[in-house]
């Protein structure tokens, strides 16, 4: 399948602190890609940089096979994107900001956004800078998504909404894959969303790429494993790919990055211990993964 | 005690710029009582007083903004001694504005009753209406200035008049009586904000947080709003909207109220052009009839203006990133330099439009100065050096994120400038005009060769 985004070997740094260390990744058309990482991690700064608002240092980023950021016009129309914060006109009411939005663009789903206003409670006379920050989120959403991007990049779109918001929206946004096969990229801390919405997982750890690949296959490598052995277990587990450990005495409970790769039958021999496995959430193997 | 200096302490911090502005004209006062001698034929008391005036129009208009934003916070009500804070703050402010030039006056025998009332009625009125309304304020004090212009063209087209002699009561108890007005409006105020405020919040609905930080500005921002609304309306009305659509997103955050004194400058002064019946030169001649020493004060009147008109909109460089950044998806043209080289244009033509409209003020004001070619060459050059700096220091502070560096190196400059003037003006002749074009000159020459390598050492350590 066609490749829509190709990060390689992407750098940014920001005075002394390198953000950015040679990310490469890749992304499928119609995919749905979550990006995963703690506070500062890189995320908004790999979107950005992708995109072409922030200059990278080294490295280059593809999207529809046209190079960061000297997009043309058709590709950049084929983007839609929702920022962190939402950029909006503050001064404009939310039917002129979108009339104006509207100017730009040769497609444009009305209707589309009719429904979102209506389902948002959101009304065409009200002064954007009026609205509360979930409000304006909503706003910047629509404007994304009216003009029918192929590729939408969103950065952390639902973290002002409130639940039920949040999950139209998600709803929306599966619909959008499935109905047109857009791709989908987004960033969030919210990791029941992203494994309701998503089947690929980006995972930004020290501004390099630590995971990405398929949830499921994310939750087959990354697994908690009990140990009950016969003698006291040393306190350094010969176990290749552990992440955490924790011994007392003859039992202990350990957390591997590799299981795939270990033969658990030898492994049992070699401990003399019997070992149950235990498959973890996303959230847990986040949070085995930064911890 | 010493937690309750606290917002006065802010203040001081909050407003560096001002402070700065603010202690010039101090300077500029002392030098000039200093220099009476050798002007002994200015009115020095009649100087004395509209310097005092505008030194306390500087400080308090920017002291009470922060302090009126202190007390519209309804959430700093619930700290202790608050109050008492405010009043220490109010207190301090007065202290400063009011107190200092009664005493300088009363020490150099400046000073009359009148006088001495109008200072302190003058600073009262500033620091009340200021706490409630920032425009309420600029509207009462502006044409409190306007009507104390006409009156000095009055009594210098008719010398039998004394000052508002229409009146059937006694000026002096008058001014008293509105001074006790103004200390029950300023006891209501800071007694009331607060309350006000937690009824307003105990009856929105909205998120407490956003409804503290619209109610800072909300009237300015309400006529900055409707202002913008009705120049869509226009545009769209001559559909324009398609053609303009990247002057439109740069409307965005403008500073308001430094282009909308801009404007009302240039229609007073238009009007004043057209009409001759009131202001600024009648206003100079009611203080000074000698015409040597009028070009004086005409001089002096250009400098205090000319921090309002030669600076540039720095905002335009901060708006010109905000509508890259909300642009940069939207605009159909291909490439990023293209896209860069349309925002460049527009940005020349907005310049250009500062450019024309505060140097049409400066012309404005020269002709009806009717000062000299060369102190109006001095002062054409002056401007333009000043709106260069100001243009290429908002350049390297805003684009490439020096923000606190660009705002120091301005205020600094205007520093070392306005010090200089003073001192050359006081250690030469002031009828020495080769000397002050040929500073002026330097200025320019300095300027352009420190920005440029400062620019340059920017760019080369960004890349």
């Amino acid at each position: 399948m066609q490749k829509v985004i190709n990060v390689n070997q992407l750098t940014k740094s920001f005075k002394n602190q390198t953000v950015l260390n040679g990310l490469s990744f890749a992304v499928k058309a119609g995919s749905v890609v979550g990006i995963l990482g703690n506070n500062g991690a890189g995320k908004t700064t790999l979107l950005q940089t992708m995109l072409g608002y922030l200059r990278a240092d080294s490295g280059e980023c593809l999207i529809f096979n046209e190079l960061s950021p000297d997009f043309s016009a058709n590709t950049k129309h084929k983007i839609g994107y929702v920022p962190q914060e939402a950029e909006l006109i503050s001064w404009m009411t939310v039917e002129q900001l979108i009339s104006y939005t509207k100017s730009f663009y040769q497609r444009w789903d009305q209707e589309l956004v009719n429904n979102l206003l209506i389902e948002w409670q959101l009304v065409g006379s009200q002064m954007v800078d009026k609205l509360s920050v979930g409000q304006k989120q909503k706003l910047a959403i629509i404007l994304a998504v009216a003009h029918e991007p192929e590729l939408l990049i969103l950065d952390e779109p639902v973290a002002s909404l409130d639940p039920v918001s949040r999950r139209n929206f998600i709803k929306k946004l599966i619909d959008m894959n499935l109905d047109k096969e857009r791709t989908i990229i987004f960033s969030t801390h919210i990791t029941s969303d992203l494994e309701r919405v998503a089947a690929e997982v980006l995972i930004v750890k020290d501004g390099m790429n630590y995971f990405h690949g398929d949830i499921d296959e994310l939750k087959e490598k990354v697994v908690r494993l009990h140990l009950l052995a016969k003698e006291p277990l040393p306190a350094t587990l010969p176990i290749p790919g552990l992440l955490h450990s924790r011994v007392n005495g003859r039992n202990a409970v350990v957390t591997i990055e590799n299981f795939h790769l270990i033969n658990m039958e030898s492994l049992s021999q070699q401990l003399n211990a019997r070992i149950t496995v235990e498959s973890l959430s996303l959230e847990d193997i986040y949070v085995e993964l930064h911890s | 005690m010493k937690a309750s200096l606290t917002i006065f302490a802010q203040t001081l911090r909050k407003n560096l710029l001002i402070n700065i502005f603010g202690s010039l004209f101090l300077l500029l006062w002392i030098v000039l009582l200093i220099s009476d001698s050798k002007h002994s034929d200015v009115n020095v008391s009649e100087v004395f007083l509209t310097l005092a005036l505008v030194t306390q129009m500087v400080f308090l208009y920017s002291w009470s903004n922060h302090l009126r934003l202190t007390i519209q916070n309804r959430m700093n009500f619930l700290l202790p001694n608050f109050k008492f804070s405010i009043w220490l703050t109010v207190g301090l402010y007065l202290l400063i504005t009011v107190s200092l030039p009664l005493l300088v006056g009363l020490v150099k025998n400046y000073l009359t009753f009148e006088t001495g009332l109008l200072i302190i009625l003058f600073g009262l009125l500033i620091i009340t209406t200021n706490l409630h309304s920032q425009s309420l304020s600029a509207v009462l004090t502006s044409g409190s200035i306007f009507f104390m212009a006409a009156e000095s063209s009055r009594l210098k087209k008719n010398p039998d008049a004394s000052f508002m002699d229409y009146i059937p009561l006694s000026l002096d108890l008058l001014g008293i009586l509105v001074i006790a007005g103004l200390l029950v409006a300023l006891y209501f105020l800071i007694a009331q904000s607060g309350l006000k405020s937690l009824e307003k919040g105990a009856s929105a609905q909205k998120e407490e947080f956003l409804l503290t930080k619209k109610a800072h500005t909300r009237w300015s921002q309400w006529l900055g709003f409707k202002f913008l609304q009705m120049r869509l309306s226009l545009y769209r009305s001559f559909n324009l909207i398609k053609r303009s659509l990247v002057e439109i997103s740069l409307w965005n955050n403008q500073y308001y109220n430094l282009s909308s004194t801009r404007w009302v400058l240039l229609g007073l002064l238009s009007l004043d052009l057209l009409t001759e019946s009131f202001a600024f030169r009648g206003f100079l001649h009611g203080i000074e009839s000698n015409p040597n020493k009028l070009e004086y004060l005409c001089s002096v009147t250009i400098l205090i203006t000319l921090p309002i008109i030669a600076g540039f909109d720095n905002s335009l460089f901060a708006r010109l990133k905000h509508c890259e950044r909300l642009l940069w998806l939207k605009m159909p043209v291909d490439g990023f330099a293209p896209f860069k080289n349309i925002l460049y244009r527009q940005l020349w033509i907005s310049s250009l439009t500062d450019f024309v409209m505060t140097f049409a003020i400066l012309f404005l004001l020269l002709i009806e100065f009717n000062l000299s070619l060369h102190i109006s060459l001095y002062f054409v050059l002056t401007f333009v050096s000043f709106k260069l700096l100001s243009i290429i220091l908002g350049y390297v502070s805003v684009i490439y994120e020096f923000e606190k560096f660009g705002r120091f190196m301005v205020a600094l400059i205007y520093i070392l400038y306005i010090v200089c003037w003073i001192v050359l003006t006081l250690k030469s002749q002031f009828q020495s005009y080769e000397l002050l074009i040929a500073f002026g000159l330097i200025c320019l020459t300095v300027i352009f060769a420190g920005v440029r390598k400062t620019k340059n050492y920017f760019i080369s350590q960004l890349q």
